[in-house]
């Protein structure tokens, strides 16, 4: 099941500090810092999450816009830059599940391991482990294991659900504060809790599917 | 300390997938003092929930390394930019 259905898209004012007394939108000038700033660090992180530039370039004329016209204030608990990498990520993952609604039950990353993503419980009734994690063999120490996990990790996270996806970029590349990533998506300390265990939980099976150290073989 | 001892024994009665959940929630946010020393020793002795809170650790340590790999996106197009730019300065005329 794919949580949460597309949403407005993020509006820069949920990342803005309430009555905060800027101007409207910022001068010709300020727009201009913004862009040669921040422009890079937003190409890149949309770029390698879209792989395309057209859309890329979409989308971060939308985040910019949207940080203008949202009156291009901010909660001050992360940067300016952070800002604007959780406007753009909310915008990526709205993409993704339009992309998805479009392709209806099929995948819409044509590169992405099949059945990588298994949603089922990884639990009994009575809370025990039905298939439990499996020793990966020294991953963080050995560069190019390492390397081979993040090419994992990055294929699976490609392949979770947005709303999945995009608590796991807001809170653990980002590091957004939790307080700013709930306001930003509308949602609960307790629902954002639960949905980033579960996302969580989701990409280690995944990054354990692909890297082959299921015991059953997997699909 | 009753109510202490009282949540200890609460907690100690929580399933593996209790423990998982509670895994992740470390990683966020400081546990409470009972919850966290019933996790502690649910690990210690629970293989599988040892491997599960590694397993999260690596990948959570690891995200922040993602752009490592995949698409090598360098600078935005100066064309790009500059388009963007007039835009930006449109829009912000029209407001």
């Amino acid at each position: 099941m794919v949580e949460g259905e597309a949403k407005p898209g993020l509006s820069s004012s949920r990342f803005a500090k309430e009555g905060a007394n800027s101007p409207a939108s910022p001068s010709t000038a300020e727009t201009e810092r913004m862009v040669r700033e921040h422009g890079d660090a937003l190409w890149r992180f949309v770029m390698s999450r879209t792989r395309s530039v057209e859309l890329s370039e979409d989308i971060v004329q939308e985040t910019f816009l949207a940080a203008i016209q949202g009156g291009a204030t901010f909660s001050g608990l992360s940067s300016e830059r952070t800002w604007l990498l959780a406007i753009a990520a909310h915008k990526v993952a709205d993409q993704f599940r339009n992309l998805r609604k479009r392709a209806g039950r099929e995948r819409a990353a044509a590169h992405v391991t099949p059945k990588a993503i298994e949603e089922g419980s990884e639990f009994t009734a009575g809370g025990k482990w039905v298939k439990p994690p499996v020793e990966w063999t020294n991953m963080a120490e050995n560069e190019g294991e390492t390397r081979e996990m993040l090419v994992a990790m990055r294929a699976c996270l490609d392949d979770l659900p947005p709303s999945m996806a995009e608590v796991i970029w807001l809170r653990d590349l980002l590091n957004i504060p939790s307080e700013e990533v709930c306001k930003s998506l509308g949602i609960t300390p307790t629902n954002l809790w639960s949905r980033t265990h579960r996302a969580r939980a989701l990409l280690r099976r995944c990054v354990e599917r692909v890297l082959g150290f299921e015991k059953d073989g997997g699909d | 300390m009753i109510q202490f001892v009282r949540e200890i024994i609460r907690i100690l009665g929580m399933s593996c997938r209790d423990h998982a959940a509670v895994t992740s929630r470390e990683l966020d946010e400081p546990l409470p003092r009972g919850l966290r020393a019933a996790h502690r020793l649910h690990v210690l002795y629970c293989r599988d929930c040892a491997r599960f809170r590694k397993q999260l650790r690596t990948l959570r340590d690891a995200v922040a390394r993602i752009d490592e790999v995949g698409a090598q996106a360098g600078s935005m197009p100066s064309e790009i930019r500059e388009r963007l730019i007039r835009r930006l300065e449109t829009e912000s005329e029209k407001k």
